[in-house]
């Protein structure tokens, strides 16, 4: 037992592996397996999956919905900048200048996760509908035509179209762009900035050198925190969509669910991953903050 | 929602000669699909390949059923298909409840039979309980279930009013020739709802629903026999003996209106939300679906197109060790009261199996009688078509065309 003398803090991690072995690493391993079977289906309707090293599943799946991958992504990167863009400035005010505020601030921030994901999307259904205020007002001023001829809506509706589904992800996961970046804010030390003003800096050069460069571990988390789920997102695509707005998430729950096709299922989800987990190494790699790339 | 079969020359021929009422013709019509089913069921059984270790061969006899009443059950339905009162009270099942003193959990949850059935699939294929006493399920959907053997065996002794009441043309049909684990709940049509406010004027067929007016106003069904069975009769092919270069020819019919934007969606029940709020003017839809959105907006309209429209029936069944089987026989044979299946009947409009209901119904609610959607006249009878039971591999390729279709 001279290692554990050593290392006293190991054991602590055991509960936080075994959870992980059990709910992570098993079951990717098992996704990984069936990723490979191939499936027949018998007289009586009952499938059978062989498991036979079936790369075709990779190659033929990712082929067969390359256009669901790469709008997954793209929708998911628009809707994170969207939220970044939005999320960065209610983050500041609250961290900055909410005063005794704060608290209330946050608490409305997240007041909309009081309601089921599911209703929240729904809602936008109403919202958003042919004939309702936001629609006609927005329709009234032009915009419509504009997104129309930039493609992101169609027949001057909002419904059942791209800019529907990316606004309702933003929405989405907003807070989990707000969070990260207000705890980073919040815990700047304010006499760096003070000492920058000293020192001859105006007000947006303070903010370049010393508040937005200690809020990138803030910014690094919370477009991970947008993104990734974002890209696997299919509810909203499916609520508030069309067929030419199918993402990656709603080919992979008609595969599981519809197909019962678990092997192409868990080949495109594996395939997901795998691009996902290259984007945020080069990411890491780019904005690369200690906090989180030392770790 | 759609179906096995078809409805044959001897039917017809019964028909004209009066030997059969024109309600007993349309049911009939329900029935016979299954004798296509029943053929691959029977070569399965011949080739004694019961396969999989834990679904395998239908049970064959009764199991014998605790006969307490249990508390609460499960009764899992798809939406608008029960009386409603006040948005979330259901008489009927509040009689029921009030007369066996249990408490009925009714969810409507069934949207779609595909993606019900992956939802509850591992769940059956471990023999596990899903946690719910009926299920309904639409005919080809059903017998993959009795091919699968995730059904319960029903006894029929406690089931003395579906003995007697259940209509003729629906008992013995092949997909279930023992009348050993369905029980029909309700048949319908699918079709072309729409509502001539917006449209401008009538629709007749599903070339109707390319009108370039109604663009991103259309949408069509997720359930892949009811929208490739319109649009096949459209192309003049059988659906009940479709293939699948047929299946393909008719996505590849479908596939430019989704390109173009015609198509807003392909949907479950959720077109009915749709086509109130005038999101959508024209769509592919169920007879009683519209005749109860009708309620709210006179205005919807209902059409089995010229070329030909869907029939189809749902079946109540008990799913594979389901906890509470004995409420299940109760509730299937208070329903089938005729004047319980009236009262149902008289809300949600499609085509009741319960002999007799019509005669309740006709006393209490007599402009139900004369809706074309709920007695059919003899040229709606005619022109109404079921699909054909697909084997497991055309089942596979017709999914994959329609599914791509769909966006994957």
């Amino acid at each position: 037992m001279n290692w554990l003398k050593k290392r006293p803090a190991y054991p602590l991690l055991l509960p936080g592996m075994l959870w992980l072995a059990i709910f992570f690493f098993i079951p990717m391993a098992v996704m990984l397996y069936k990723s490979l079977e191939t499936v027949t289906v018998d007289l009586n309707y009952q499938q059978h999956f062989t498991f036979d090293w079936n790369f075709s599943n990779y190659t033929d799946n990712i082929s067969q919905y390359k256009s669901q991958f790469a709008r997954s992504f793209l929708y998911a990167a628009i809707a994170t900048v969207a939220a970044f863009l939005i999320a960065y400035p209610l983050a500041y005010v609250i961290a900055f200048r909410g005063g005794r505020w704060k608290n209330l601030l946050l608490l409305l921030v997240i007041a909309p996760f009081f309601t089921n994901y599911l209703i929240r999307t729904l809602a936008w259904q109403t919202i958003l509908a042919d004939n309702s205020v936001v629609t006609s007002t927005l329709d009234a001023m032009h915009l419509l035509s504009i997104t129309d001829a930039l493609g992101w809506t169609q027949q001057s509706r909002l419904l059942a179209t791209p800019l529907a589904v990316v606004s309702a992800i933003t929405y989405n996961y907003l807070a989990f762009m707000v969070l990260p970046l207000y705890v980073s804010l919040e815990k700047i030390d304010q006499r760096l900035l003070e000492a920058s003003l000293d020192l001859y800096a105006n007000r947006v050069k303070a903010f370049m050198k010393v508040t937005f460069p200690l809020s990138l571990p803030g910014v690094f988390a919370g477009t991970l925190l947008t993104f990734i789920p974002a890209t696997g997102d299919y509810i909203n695509a499916e609520i508030l969509g069309s067929p030419q707005t199918r993402m990656i998430g709603n080919v992979i729950q008609s595969k599981f669910l519809i197909f019962n096709d678990y092997p192409a299922a868990s080949a495109l989800s594996f395939t997901l991953m795998a691009i996902m987990l290259v984007f945020i190494a080069i990411y890491a790699k780019l904005l690369g903050t200690e906090e989180v790339t030392t770790v | 929602m759609s179906t096995d079969g078809h409805l044959s020359d001897h039917d017809r021929a019964a028909f004209a000669r009066g030997a059969l009422t024109r309600r007993e013709l349309l049911r009939r019509a329900g029935i016979a699909g299954g004798v296509v089913a029943g053929a691959g069921l029977l070569a399965a059984c011949g080739s004694g390949s019961s396969s999989g270790a834990t679904g395998g061969a239908p049970s064959a006899g009764p199991v014998s059923i605790d006969k307490t009443v249990a508390p609460s059950w499960t009764f899992s339905n798809w939406p608008l298909y029960i009386d409603t009162k006040n948005k979330t009270q259901h008489p009927s099942l509040d009689l029921f409840d009030k007369k066996y003193n249990t408490k009925t959990n009714y969810l409507e949850d069934i949207e779609d039979n595909e993606s019900f059935f992956g939802k509850v699939k591992a769940q059956l294929e471990a023999g596990q309980n899903i946690q719910r006493d009926i299920v309904t399920l639409t005919d080809w959907m059903a017998a993959k279930w009795v091919a699968l053997g995730y059904c319960e065996a029903l006894d029929r002794s406690l089931i003395p009013n579906v003995e007697k009441n259940q209509s003729s043309a629906l008992r013995g049909r092949s997909i279930d020739p023992q009348d050993q684990f369905l029980v029909p709940w309700q048949s319908g049509f699918t079709g072309i709802a729409y509502n001539p406010k917006l449209t401008g004027g009538d629709l007749t067929s599903v070339a109707d629903l390319w009108n370039p007016d109604f663009k991103g106003k259309v949408t069509l069904l997720t359930e892949m026999r009811d929208t490739l069975g319109l649009v096949m009769l459209q192309q003049g092919v059988d659906p009940a003996k479709c293939t699948v270069d047929d299946a393909q020819s008719a996505c590849d019919y479908i596939q430019p209106y989704v390109n173009n934007g015609q198509i807003r969606r392909f949907t479950g029940n959720d077109y009915a939300g749709d086509l109130a709020k005038g999101n959508v003017v024209a769509c592919m839809g169920w007879s009683g679906d519209v005749v109860q959105l009708q309620f709210d907006n006179p205005d919807l309209k209902f059409v089995v197109p010229d070329k030909g429209g869907m029939l189809w029936t749902d079946n109540m069944m008990i799913p594979k060790n389901a906890s509470h089987p004995y409420n299940a026989h109760l509730w299937m044979n208070f329903y089938y009261q005729p004047e319980i299946a009236a009262m149902v009947e008289d809300w949600v409009n499609y085509i009741c199996p319960v002999d007799g209901a019509k005669d309740a119904l006709l006393k209490n609610d007599p402009s139900i009688a004369k809706n074309p959607l709920i007695f059919p006249p003899q040229s709606t009878l005619d022109n109404v078509h079921v699909f054909k039971a697909l084997t497991p591999q055309e089942d596979l390729e017709f999914n994959q065309a329609f599914q791509q279709l769909i966006g994957g």
